[in-house]
């Protein structure tokens, strides 16, 4: 694939302002944009739109895949529990009938 | 054991039901808003909104539960103020996972010290402090007292944030407020709708099953008492 010329890379506006303002003022023979060596040489801090590129279908997603998340959490939480203390109530409730039911022979 | 009542799994298929049509009209029916609301982002008002809603539903309900435990000391109203703390808490999650997202895309930052989104923090706070006391301090009549007293305290703040976009205004939305323009499309409105409708019952039934919980919690603990004075332990 042909390397696209410099001039064509400081206009794309997906670059962002960073890119466009470095390429406008270096020198025009030793520029190579685009090259492992220049993207790996330095890294340059970016604000605005080219720093918040996150897509928002990513993010719609995200929020209704926590939504679901909270929700399956709480609904297990629930059923675990209801689960345990029914085990731990009906251990209970024959504990005390078999005592009733000891004490009352006792007495008889 | 008591029976549970038959009208709980009917109302845990119709919340499914709300749940389900809820997804399908805000993901593929309803059209994406314009870049400056989110663009597609913007989808996640569907759910978003009628969180906030479902919080306040359950704030009320931790409210009353509250101030009744605190005027009648029973069991009943601690596990309608507990669950009401826990539903609320439950809602401000969603309300505070999903915000954020939507906010990235709409506003650029995912949070902003503005008066809405501050108290609904502080709100959640507060929920959050309930039940961790309620969770860790014990279940002493004292620390219910203190539980139920936060419940009624923590209710107060939620007018606060109602009015707090109108009193100071801030970047909310306020399409579906007085004087502001409405949503777009039938669909859209439609989406909201049904949103609601999905949110309310899915309160609805989160409470149920977490008084229900509850209830049985507290059975345990007296049969467990009852226990203790018979003179039963651990192993026999």
């Amino acid at each position: 694939m042909q390397a696209p010329a410099p001039s064509d890379i400081a206009a794309d506006p997906g670059l962002g302002p960073g890119l466009n303002t470095a390429t406008a003022n270096a020198p025009a023979a030793p520029v190579t944009p685009g090259t492992p060596a220049e993207r790996a040489a330095e890294f340059v801090p970016v604000t605005g739109p080219a720093a918040e590129g996150v897509p928002g279908g990513v993010l719609m997603l995200l929020a209704y895949f926590a939504f679901w998340a909270v929700i399956f959490r709480f609904v297990w939480t629930n059923h675990r529990q209801t689960q345990k203390l029914q085990t731990r109530l009906a251990a209970l409730e024959t504990a005390l009938a078999d005592a009733e039911k000891r004490a009352d022979d006792g007495d008889g | 054991m008591k029976r549970s009542s038959p009208l709980f799994p009917i109302l845990v298929v119709l919340t499914a039901a709300c749940l389900a049509a809820l997804f399908q009209l805000a993901l593929f029916r309803a059209p994406a808003a314009q870049a400056q609301a989110g663009g597609i982002a913007q989808k996640i008002f569907y759910f978003h909104v009628p969180s906030a809603y479902a919080m306040y539903l359950a704030g009320l309900v931790c409210f009353v539960g509250s101030a009744a435990y605190l005027l009648k000391l029973s069991d009943r109203w601690n596990a309608i103020a507990q669950a009401g703390a826990e539903v609320a808490l439950f809602f401000g999650m969603v309300v505070l996972i999903s915000g954020p997202l939507w906010a990235k895309k709409a506003w650029g930052v995912y949070w902003t010290w503005d008066p809405r989104l501050t108290t609904s923090l502080l709100t959640v706070l507060i929920y959050f402090a309930i039940v961790i006391l309620r969770e860790f301090s014990g279940k002493g009549e004292a620390e219910r007292k203190f539980a139920a007293a936060l419940g009624v305290l923590g209710t107060v703040n939620l007018p606060i944030i109602h009015y707090s976009v109108r009193k100071w205004g801030d970047n909310h939305p306020t399409v579906i407020m007085k004087g502001g323009g409405g949503l777009g499309h039938p669909d859209m409105k439609l989406a909201l709708g049904v949103g609601f409708l999905a949110m309310t019952l899915l309160a609805v039934v989160l409470l149920w099953s977490r008084i229900r919980i509850l209830l049985l919690e507290a059975r345990v603990e007296r049969a467990t008492e009852r226990a203790l004075a018979t003179g039963l332990t651990e192993e026999t």
